[in-house]
């Protein structure tokens, strides 16, 4: 490791050396900025966090994948074809013959087999994502098999859109491992966990790990047995580095290819900037205020009807948002399958205090509202908490870490949460059951927004779960539309914004393929010329 | 520590000669032209405080998103924050933060460090170990992590920031005290009002405590400086006082992310930290020179 | 001393020593005993749940109960104390959920970057305080005491975090004269072999001349402000300490026996006022090391401030309470060495 420390350190000198006073990374390396401090494991079993997604994503490759362009086309990785038996219950993939791990080693059925079933059998952290189908430790061997090298048969609990499984299969869950060389490091029957959480790999996708350093930098290497088109550069460096002003400036230098969280405001001073260029791509992240109706003014319905007409939805998006902000009112973000174009709520404090005093409640209300201390939440919810006192609504903010702001919301004790969604699979149903679904109808009893913030969603809920068991497409979209401009109505969520995912990167930067999250992006096809 | 025996003309006497000290005292202080800088500033601080609605130019707490991050101007004389409202007024406003901070701590740091240090001082053994160990420990933790661990602890506000700073200010004030309790516990006066019956408490006190108060004040008026640096710092960090409310040190928080465009939005609200903590120190500065023995003795 | 009290009888200077020895040992345990209960006490009533940032918001009930019981939350807060105490003493500090590494690890990696930032700081103020101290003694109420005191105290008033941020803007994004936030330049970061922990010295050693001065362009302004905040302390009490030797009457012993005024100041003042500034100097590096917190999230400094600010956030006990105990230690240790050096070096106190 050293002596490649010191090849590195010289071939980098010279490089800097050569290119004087303005420094420049190396063509063969991209040095990308992001906040990685939060990432606890690399593990692609149980691996959760954004950046920590995103960098197993280069490492890891599930059986299928979607278009980003276009998220309701599927598309094989490791899977070269598939099958759905009629009763809707049982899925046969083909695996491709040419896939490969970083190993040598070919990718089999056995490989899909044992990396699916050991997200269930460790009961890890994102093992909801498969459970909901009805998995478990004790019928997962049965359920998840493979019938030779090639072929890989899953039965699911019951019988749901097709789509929803392959996107499930194609999230960060369904990152397959190289059974062989995981197998040689279990301890303590850990199905390999401690050894591949930390400074290990063992993928088929075009980068492998290097080295992580927790909180300050993570080293992805080419990998050299790659099976698909060769990677265009041989390292990527993942430097932790926060702050987006800090960020920019590190851009403007040279210092970094990529600037993964810019702020509107530096977004406006690189804009004549010829060396970078902003590319704009799809985000499925809603913003919202989630209202807890176990407040007695809150479970009002014309206060909460009143506090929708409370935001000045446009004047935010217009200046703080400034292009990386799109009013949504609806609880599917754009792009996905069922998506509505219904934006029925702007500011409009007259009617606003019409309906307050039709709902009989004494005004002024106190409400305790819990904000993450990150931009854009701050802000917005300062400029909201301008508009509501207008009407009498006194927002009561407290601005705290992203750790106590996830607490405080799972712990029920609070009045108001502004809170961001962001989809674990590009299928509607990510959405509609977070925010729909009541525990009573879940398969797997889980618990979901409705219920955190003490929303019984009627017949909504119910209808939720029929819509994604409809096998017909064109039916399902139609159920989710109805579902939605319900919802948007009479639901204590306060959907604002969808967000626009804007990335900064030096001119030199080619063939970067943003996803449909901040932890999607795809960096096997990027080349700096 | 009037006697009842004393009779009126010493009371009088009294009371002339204690004038007549203050009239020293305060000809003095004037030929300290740092000291009068400090008290400048102390009063300015107050009367922005007291006068904030008159001085404002605008709400503190009115958005106006269209301004957002004005330059300093006509209308806005430090400019605009990040939501369009104006930085001079929040300043303005944000001087009684400042006070009601400094002020909560001094009234509950003071007497509770004063109160253990003249108990263990009297006391003695066991009881001034404990309380001594107790004080180290405190002492040991840096303060600013202390501070922070207290606020995560109890919630960020502006009341638990004050609270978390009376953790990490009182134990100076124990030390001080002990020290001075010491020296008197075994002069002849406590000694004489000892043996005339009066209770450990009694001496505790009407007649220890009193006899550390200059030395105490001293001290405050230093740490005054010190309590707005700290408070401000928690404020930076997200800790302090939540929004809407202009404290300080969150006006800096969020101006850090606008440093490299818009400098306004973070400087201004650290100038007024630095002047006002300034005045605290060089008045604390001229106190000190002119309440310690010592030095009076030079002079 | 209160000490001296309680040894009426005359006792043999060996055992006295044994005895001193003895009782500040037992000092030392007692208050890092007590360090230990009252960082573990306050995090453990800090409302961030640990389980949560381990499994995730989205985790079921399940994952979230599993993880409950591994990290032993379940049992009473004393046992929990006992055993942390008692690992510790077997010099195991812990895993660290947030690095996934033991937490000593951690530390030894942390720590030398505000250790090596911390001791530059205090260079700059001893090169720069004591003089200023001196001078400011020596023409005592004249127009330079007047200048150098007010220097002081506005390193004593400015808030240090504003002045980094101020000092960035300036000399980085307006004139460029040095490096912004963090260690050296991203591509430079992980190429030294990590021997000491010190970027300067770890470069030399690899004879990396590029990195150790793209290191020093990171470092000055960070240590800069360090050295002003330290130097605002050491050249007020070199100061007073100063002040208090000049008026004594070696002082104008010598002076009538035609010493120069550079002998009189510097041979003989000063070198009086050493001990009371080496404890000065000790007491000052503890304040550096607690000043640096709030500079290292300025600077996104990878030291110990910065590692127990984010932990903190994160809800990783383990993290938390070794970096505490670490900088607790640093700072018991500096105090009594500030004190055993007074009680040795001064005569008087013997």
């Amino acid at each position: 490791m050293r002596l490649y420390k010191t090849i590195v350190a010289v071939a980098l000198g010279a490089v800097m050396s050569a290119s004087g006073a303005i420094a420049e990374t190396p063509k063969n390396t991209l040095v990308i900025a992001d906040a990685i401090d939060d990432i606890i494991t690399l593990d692609p079993g149980e691996v959760s966090e954004v950046a920590g997604v995103l960098t197993s994503q280069q490492i890891y490759q599930p059986l299928v994948t979607f278009d980003v362009s276009d998220p309701t086309k599927i598309t094989g990785v490791l899977a070269k074809s598939w099958e759905v038996s009629p009763d809707g219950k049982t899925f046969t993939f083909k695996m491709n013959p040419d896939a490969k791990f970083a190993s040598g080693n070919p990718v089999t059925a056995y490989d899909a087999e044992f990396s699916l079933q050991r997200v269930v059998l460790m009961d890890s952290r994102i093992s909801f994502i498969l459970t909901q189908f009805g998995f478990n430790a004790d019928n997962v061997k049965d359920w998840i098999k493979a019938t030779d090298d090639s072929t890989l048969v899953i039965q699911v609990g019951d019988v749901y859109a097709p789509s929803f499984f392959l996107y499930c299969l194609s999230s960060y869950t369904g990152g397959i491992v190289d059974s062989k060389t995981v197998m040689e490091h279990v301890v303590d029957n850990d199905y390999g966990n401690a050894w591949l959480k930390q400074n290990n790999s063992a993928g088929s996708g075009p980068y492998v790990l290097g080295k992580w350093d927790p909180k300050q930098s993570i080293l992805l290497n080419r990998n050299e047995n790659y099976w698909g088109a060769a990677p265009g550069v041989d390292r990527i460096f993942i430097q932790q580095m926060p702050e987006s002003a800090t960020q920019r400036l590190a851009l403007e230098k040279g210092d970094i290819d990529i600037a993964n969280k810019l702020q509107p405001d530096d977004f406006d001073a690189i804009e004549n900037n010829p060396d970078i260029k902003v590319l704009e791509g799809n985000s499925s992240t809603l913003y919202y205020f989630g209202l807890n109706v176990r407040n007695e003014a809150l479970s009002n319905p014309k206060v909460v009807e009143a506090m929708k007409y409370l935001v000045d939805y446009k004047g935010i998006a217009d200046t703080i948002g400034r292009g990386t902000l799109n009013v949504h009112q609806t609880m599917i973000p754009a792009g996905f399958l069922g998506a509505i174009d219904y934006n029925p709520y702007t500011l409009d404090i007259d009617k606003a205090k019409e309906l307050l005093a039709e709902s009989g409640v004494t005004l002024p209300i106190k409400l305790e509202t819990v904000v993450w201390n990150t931009p854009p939440y701050t802000e917005f919810a300062q400029a909201v908490q301008a508009t509501m006192s207008q009407a009498g609504i006194n927002l009561d903010l407290q601005v705290v870490d992203g750790q106590q702001w996830l607490d405080r919301y799972r712990s029920h004790d609070l009045d108001i949460w502004v809170g961001l969604w962001g989809p674990d699979y590009p299928d509607p149903h990510s959405n509609v059951k977070a925010f729909t679904v009541n525990t009573k109808d879940t398969p797997d009893g889980s618990e979901g927004l409705a219920d955190r913030f003490g929303w019984d969603a009627g017949k909504l809920s119910a209808e939720a779960m029929a819509a994604v068991r409809e096998q017909d497409t064109d039916k399902r979209r139609a159920m989710y539309e109805a579902i939605q401009k319900e919802h948007t109505n009479s639901s204590p969520f306060i959907y604002m914004f969808q967000d626009a995912r804007k990335v900064a990167v030096r001119s030199d930067v080619k063939g970067l393929v943003l996803g449909i999250t901040y932890s999607d992006d795809r960096y096997g096809g990027v080349t700096k010329q | 520590m009037t006697l009842p025996t004393q009779s009126e003309d010493i009371r009088s006497d009294l009371r002339a000669a204690r004038l007549a000290e203050f009239k020293s005292f305060a000809r003095r202080f004037m030929r300290n032209p740092l000291g009068i800088v400090g008290l400048v500033i102390v009063i300015a601080l107050l009367v922005c405080a007291a006068a904030a609605p008159l001085l404002a130019t605008h709400d503190p707490y009115l958005p106006i998103l269209s301004d957002r991050l004005s330059a300093p101007s006509a209308e806005y004389w430090f400019g605009a924050d990040e939501l369009g409202r104006d930085i001079y007024s929040r300043i303005i406003y944000g001087s009684r933060l400042t006070l009601l901070i400094v002020g909560l701590v001094i009234v509950t740091s003071a007497p509770v460090g004063l109160v253990i240090g003249a108990v263990a001082g009297n006391y003695g053994g066991w009881i001034d170990r404990i309380f001594m160990r107790i004080t180290d420990v405190f002492l040991a933790i840096p303060k600013l992590l202390l501070a922070l661990a207290f606020v995560a602890a109890l919630g960020p506000g502006i009341v638990n920031a004050a609270l978390a700073i009376t953790l990490t200010a009182w134990p100076p004030y124990a030390r001080l005290a002990r020290a001075e309790a010491l020296v008197v516990r075994n002069s002849d006066y406590v000694n004489a009002i000892r043996l005339a019956g009066a209770s450990q408490f009694r001496i505790v006190v009407f007649h220890i405590m009193p006899m550390c108060m200059s030395s105490v004040i001293v001290r405050m008026t230093f740490d005054m400086a010190g309590i707005i640096l700290t408070a401000a710092g928690l404020g930076f960090i997200g800790l302090g006082a939540q929004p809407p409310l202009p404290e300080w040190g969150a006006m800096i928080s969020t101006g850090r992310k606008f440093i490299f465009d818009q400098w306004w939005v973070a400087t201004v609200p650290g100038i007024a930290i630095f002047v006002v903590s300034l005045g605290f120190n060089l008045l604390g500065d001229a106190m000190r020179d002119l309440l310690d023995p010592h030095l009076r003795q030079r002079n | 001393m209160s000490i001296g009290k309680f040894l009426t009888r005359p006792v043999p200077p060996a055992l006295r020593f044994v005895f001193g020895i003895g009782s500040w040992l037992l000092t030392v345990a007692i208050t890092l005993v007590g360090l230990a209960a009252l960082t573990f006490l306050i995090g453990r009533v800090v409302p961030i749940d640990p389980v949560l940032r381990i499994v995730g918001e989205k985790a079921p009930q399940s994952v979230y109960d599993r993880v409950f019981l591994e990290l032993g939350l379940n049992k009473p807060l004393y046992q929990q104390f006992w055993e942390y105490l008692a690992a510790l003493l077997r010099g195991d500090f812990g895993t660290s959920f947030s690095t996934t590494r033991p937490v000593l690890t951690d530390l030894l990696d942390f720590f030398p970057a505000t250790l090596e930032l911390s001791s530059l700081g205090l260079v700059l103020g001893i090169v720069f305080g004591v003089p200023m101290g001196v001078a400011s003694a020596y023409w005592h109420e004249k127009w330079p005491d007047h200048l150098i005191r007010v220097i002081g105290l506005i390193g004593y008033s400015v808030p240090i975090f504003w002045l980094g941020l101020v000092g960035l803007f300036v000399f980085y994004f307006k004139l460029g004269w040095v490096s912004g936030p963090g260690q050296v330049d991203v591509f430079f970061q992980g190429v030294v072999p990590h021997v000491t922990g010190s970027i300067l010295i770890d470069s030399s050693l690899a004879g990396e001349w590029e990195i150790f001065w793209n290191a020093v362009s990171h470092m000055t302004l960070p240590a800069l402000l360090l050295g002003y905040y330290s130097l605002a302390y050491i050249s007020r009490m070199t100061r007073s300490v100063m002040l208090d030797q000049l008026s004594r009457e070696y002082v104008l012993t010598a002076r009538l026996k035609g010493a120069s005024e550079l002998q009189v100041v510097v041979g003989h003042a000063l070198r009086n006022a050493a001990i009371p500034l080496v404890t000065v100097v000790a007491l000052s590096y503890g304040g550096l090391l607690e000043g640096s917190v709030l500079i290292e999230t300025i600077f996104s400094w990878p030291g110990i401030g910065n590692y127990i600010y984010s932990s903190l956030f994160a809800a990783d006990m383990n993290a938390v309470l070794g970096g505490t105990l670490l900088v607790g230690c640093a700072f018991v240790f500096l105090n009594m060495l500030s004190d055993v050096l007074y009680r040795t070096l001064d005569p008087r106190s013997r």
